[in-house]
């Protein structure tokens, strides 16, 4: 198959252990216990297959490591820990992070796409591509998908002039020169990489995989001399026409020439001597760059090559600028010069991920060239030693250049898949078409100025200070709500009864900070007596082991003049952060969240010991928005319990449908069975059905065992139909159409053939192992005709039904939203880039369709100007994780939500996102593993999930009531309530705030 | 004429004990008469006895782990348990009759590179009277 829709991939070990970004490490000697978790409780074997690798001073076992924890966890004496490895957080440099350069390994490795479950783990935003998302389209568009589908993708670009016009005479006859042109399948050539270029594996590397990807690879004018005349045809060579001749090497493809003003008539001798040759022009990407590239065009230059820095900058008084917008510069310049149809634009520096590629040909380029991306790629750590005393830490010098060049290929290859995957969301099947696409990208700036700045006013300058916001937000502490002190403590109405402790599965609970006590101890007690939370316990004549997971740290004892460290008088007790503790977690589902909700599913309140249970660290969105409570709420004259938390789903005044409603604004969202196992699925079922809520099938069928409970359960119909019938669909209060989801917005759904097992195979109708694609869009859907003999063909099979349309959020989401409720849908339930609980493609969980914090004022306003927001029930689903999250969402302007991620969590997911690979999660939730998912029982989970929606509810009261309101209907849309801290009015909130709290 | 010794000194170092502004180094230094390779560790209660022993047996001449002072470790323990194993292995070393000296723990906090080459060096003149470990493979 050609290059332009497929590049043929094949795994290459790497050389040497890659270094693993968090280590285990044995904090005690082992007991030597019959029943040790490192053989029993590791789902990877690891303990057995690990050793210690001397050349690299490596444990193999921490680089296989999934970061599942169960060994942390469940080690009976406790002695294992997790730490942050150092080695790994030095690699590479503030634009080339560790993980940048972790993930270019494992892509060279195996030339796959990056996959992973649990949703997105990064920032909100952050400086430069990450300030920018990729549209989807959602209903009406045709089928696409490149990588699965019978569509083809191509990624062809064409490298030279174009003319402005072809001229034919009468008889169809081509008039025209047609300029020399070179095609290349994928819109990436290799360019020379700024550190290791002199190393000769590397160059003869980088040369072959130019070859075998079929495009160019960037060389020195000397290099070339020594390439035969067919790999030069995939070579662009560096030419300084003052002191080298052409005709010393031949015949290439493209010659590169260093700008000058006179660069004009160095092209022109160029021509002079090979008029099949093509040139380039290489432009630093300065203030001048814009000028001179539109100079260039009209003067007939063939390719203008735009080079940033390595970090993706500009120079000169360009310096600090990305160049994202630097390519939207010169791009619009030619645009607006009527010439750029007919030059090609080619940039270099920065291109680190595959998102990158697609990003900038949206800001305007044709093609990218890829550097240090390649040294990666190589094993290449980035230490910039290269040449000195000390030596490449990776032998390059000793590397083959054909295990260096299919390095390359893997690396391209996955980029590649990548490319595809933005580019089907987005339903473009030419790269070509993508160039210069703004509007099908969504920008930070553009989607804060319309979707927040009508609420929250204008932006604080100190926000904007780096011109990287959410960036230097994620490093700010989280904002902090004034806590409402409701009067005392309660239970929600209907469900207090039901809340019961149910305690953690695993054996070790993971501690924020760390207490030892040294041999020092006399078993005095003092400890005991000062501490409040009961981290020291004496028994008998003896001092327990320090209980650190109730410790809250010294701040607070200090405050409270009641310290243990200061308290024993033989200074036998150390105290500080766990190190475990950055281990897990990450700025959306930070540590502090994951472990109190798994004290809300285990209390069913929230948790007291100063975490952080209410915001992530993500930087934006819900963590930088906060509540704002008045001193006296206007009414303050009933109980907190009494909030009413039902709303309404069935809001229609044009059907004659039963009413359904809810009692609390929250149900689950879709997850298959064989993406999570039978046991998390009758447990939701069974939770929501205490709280009057529902779950959802997900794309996976209608187990029997979900029928008892088929009154709290939502049947999905998505676009693989696998499990659907008449029967299922009759049976359901509700139908829910997924048309896309956010965790891949765009994207079909792929069930491993891991994970299909005999049970799922029987209920999709489908073949044990085979892996099982659903197909994205609906085949059967292509406009909104079509959407609504959808809608139809349910409510005629069930007439008693309401209808669900799922959607993600793209940029026009508020028209799907209207024309969904035209169709004669009931909910419309937007789901946002950010959240999803299955596994999917790294790129499409992180970059395409914006995140629901704008969605939902987007269409919860566009509703309310088509005079029919109060006859649609708005959902919003997509990184809700906190009561509090729900609360601003509905603020927003939702009317309930959709949580799945922290369901998973309160079952003890600790987002380790192996949900998809081998056997499925090590913590048996998403697997249908027969060993792990039966690893806890049907009774534990629902116990677990009624905690947590306990929680939920009591805090959602708690908030109400602070607002003086009775019910959470009074909520939705009441965005005046709330502030953003990075907007003016908010951050004088928050200084306030944070002044009364701190 | 026997070929002179330099002695290989593999210096494990706490990434936590180098001073402010001390860039990380992964790197193999040749100083007077040694050859020095440093490896930054995320704490040295990563390193186990038989790491130590492995490295001996895989030819350094000298090992030398640079851990936090005791209390400032950021497992609080974590270097004295290292400090721990260092001796357990010195024990084995000795026993074994390697010399004890060829391994050797130092605690200190803001260390800088040149520091940690000071220690490789003086390791390296700790186990010059040991010779070649007789481990090493033959040159």
């Amino acid at each position: 198959m050609s290059k332009k829709y497929h590049v043929d991939i094949e795994s290459v070990a790497p050389r040497f252990e890659r270094i693993p970004e968090s280590c285990s490490i044995e904090s005690k000697p082992c007991l030597r216990c019959s029943l040790c978790v490192k053989y029993s409780a590791c789902v990877y074997d690891i303990y057995r297959k690990r050793a210690f690798d001397h050349v690299q001073v490596l444990d193999s076992g921490d680089s296989q490591c999934a970061g599942c924890m169960r060994c942390v966890q469940e080690c009976k004496a406790n002695i294992i820990t997790r730490v942050r490895n150092s080695r790994f957080e030095a690699l590479g440099d503030d634009y080339w992070i560790p993980d940048i350069i972790g993930r270019i390994w494992s892509q060279a490795e195996t030339g796959k796409i990056p996959v992973s479950g649990a949703g997105y783990r990064g920032p909100f935003c952050g400086p430069g591509f990450d300030q920018m998302w990729t549209d989807m389209s959602e209903i009406v568009r045709p089928t696409r998908d490149g990588i699965h589908g019978r569509e083809y993708i191509s990624t062809v670009i064409d490298l030279g002039r174009r003319p402005g016009r072809i001229e034919f005479d009468d008889g169809g006859n081509l008039l025209s020169k047609v300029p020399p042109l070179v095609e290349i399948p994928i819109p990436v050539i290799l360019d020379v990489p700024p550190i290791g270029a002199d190393i000769d594996p590397v160059r003869k590397a980088i040369v072959k995989a130019a070859a075998s990807l079929e495009t160019l690879a960037v060389v020195e004018f000397g290099e070339a001399e020594g390439i035969s005349a067919e790999g030069r045809g995939r070579l662009l060579v560096r030419l300084d026409p003052s002191r080298q001749s052409l005709a010393a090497i031949g015949e290439v493809a493209i010659v590169e020439l260093e700008y000058s003003d006179d660069v004009m008539e160095s092209v022109a001798e160029v021509k002079r001597q090979s008029p099949s040759t093509i040139t380039s022009i290489r432009i630093p990407l300065d203030e001048r760059a814009s000028e001179r590239a539109s100079r260039l065009a009209s003067s007939g230059a063939e390719i203008i090559h735009l080079q940033a820095s390595p970090k993706g900058r500009g120079f000169g008084e360009y310096e600090g600028e990305f160049i994202t917008a630097l390519m939207r510069e010169v791009h619009l310049r030619l645009v607006g010069d009527s010439i750029r149809e007919q030059v090609t634009l080619l940039i270099s520096g920065g291109i680190a991920m595959a998102e990158h590629v697609a990003k900038i040909i949206i800001c305007g380029a044709d093609g990218v060239g890829i550097d240090l991306a390649m040294m990666a790629a190589l094993e290449c750590r980035l230490c910039k030693q290269c040449g000195g005393g000390a030596g490449c830490p990776v032998l390059l010098e000793e590397m083959s250049a054909e295990y260096g060049a299919q390095r390359i290929v893997n690396l391209v290859g996955a980029w590649h898949s990548q490319l595809i995957e933005v580019m089907g969301a987005m339903g473009i099947r030419e790269v070509r078409r993508l160039r210069g696409e703004v509007g099908r990208a969504m920008f930070f700036d553009d989607l804060e100025k319309e979707n927040f700045a009508p609420i929250f006013g204008e932006r604080t300058g100190a926000a904007l200070g780096s011109g990287n916001p959410g960036w230097d937000a994620a490093r700010r502490a989280p904002a902090v709500d004034r806590h409402v002190q409701a009067p005392e403590a309660w239970a929600f109405p209907f469900a207090g009864d039901m809340v019961d402790v149910c305690g953690s599965r695993y054996r070790n609970k993971l501690s924020k900070w760390k207490v030892v006590r040294t041999g020092d101890c006399v078993a005095c007690g003092k400890c005991a007596e000062v501490c409040a939370y009961g981290v020291h316990l004496r028994t008998g004549n003896r001092m327990a082991i320090p209980r650190s997971h109730l410790c809250v740290g010294p701040r607070l004892c200090s405050e409270n003049g009641a310290r243990c460290v200061d308290a024993c008088p033989n200074q036998a007790i150390l105290v500080g952060p766990d190190p475990v503790w950055e281990t897990f977690g990450d700025p959306r589902w930070t540590a502090d969240l994951i472990v109190s909700t798994w004290i809300q599913a285990e209390t069913g309140m929230a948790p007291e010991n100063g975490l952080e249970y209410r915001v992530g660290s993500s930087g934006g969105g819900f963590d930088r928005i906060g509540l704002a409570f008045p001193e006296n709420p206007a009414d303050s004259a009933f109980r907190p319990e009494d909030v009413d938390l039902s709303i309404p789903l069935n809001r229609r005044r044009d059907d004659n449908r039963p009413p359904v409603e809810i009692g609390f604004p929250v149900y689950g969202g879709g997850m298959s069975f064989g993406a999570v196992s039978l046991v998390t699925l009758v447990a939701r079922a069974k939770a929501y059905g205490k709280f009057n809520s529902f779950t959802c099938t997900g794309e996976g069928g209608y187990p029997d065992e979900l029928v008892p409970y088929a009154d709290s359960v939502i049947t999905q119909v998505a676009t693989g139909l696998f499990g659907v019938s008449e029967e299922t669909i009759q049976r359901a209060r509700i139908v829910e159409f997924k048309y896309a989801q956010g965790a891949k917005p765009g994207l079909g759904g792929h069930l491993l053939g891991d994970k299909v097992t005999e049970a799922v195979a029987k209920i999709r109708e489908s073949v044990v192992g085979n892996a099982l694609f659903s197909p994205f869009p609906f085949h059967s859907v292509y406009s909104v005709e079509d959407h609504k003999k959808h809608v139809d063909w349910i409510k005629t099979i069930n007439p008693r039904a309401l209808v669900s349309v799922k959607v993600s959020t793209p940029t026009d989401v508020d028209m799907v939203a209207v024309g969904s409720y035209y169709a004669g849908a009931h909910i419309i339930h937007i789901d946002g880039s950010y959240g999803g609980t299955g596994a999917a493609p790294d790129i499409a969980k992180k970059n395409i369709a914006m995140p629901v914090e704008y969605a939902i004022p987007k269409v919860h306003q566009f509703l309310v100007a088509e005079g029919i927001r109060d006859q649609m029930t708005v959902i919003a689903s997509g990184g809700i994780r906190t009561a509090w999250d729900i609360g601003k969402a509905i603020a927003l302007g939702a009317d309930g939500v959709v949580i799945a991620t922290a369901e998973m969590v309160a079952l003890e997911c600790i987002r380790c996102g192996r949900c998809e690979s081998g056997r499925g999660c090590p913590r048996g939730i998403a697997t249908t593993d027969p060993e792990l998912s039966t690893s806890f029982s049907v009774e534990w989970a629902t116990q677990r999930l009624i905690n947590l929606f306990h929680s939920f509810s009591v805090q959602l009261q708690s908030m109400l009531w602070g607002f003086g309101m009775r019910s959470v209907r009074e909520l939705v849309g009441r965005s005046d309530l709330l502030v953003h801290w990075d907007y003016v009015q908010g951050a004088e909130s928050s200084a306030g705030e944070l002044a009364r709290t701190r | 004429m026997s070929e002179r010794f330099e002695p290989e000194v593999v210096v494990l170092y706490c990434g936590r004990s180098l001073g402010d502004g001390e860039i990380p180094s992964e790197e193999t230094r040749e100083g007077a008469g040694f050859r020095a390779r440093l490896v930054m560790m995320p704490c040295t209660s990563k390193v186990e006895v038989g790491h130590l022993l492995r490295l001996i047996e895989h030819g350094a001449d000298g090992v030398v782990v640079v851990g936090c002072p005791e209390r400032q470790c950021q497992f609080l323990v974590g270097s004295s348990r290292a400090q721990n194993r260092v001796s357990h292995a010195r024990t084995l070393l000795g026993e074994a009759g390697m010399g004890r000296e060829r391994l050797v723990m130092v605690r200190r906090q803001g260390v800088t590179l040149e520091e940690i080459m000071a220690l490789a060096e003086e390791r390296a003149g700790a186990v010059g009277p040991l010779g070649r470990n007789p481990m090493k493979a033959p040159a």
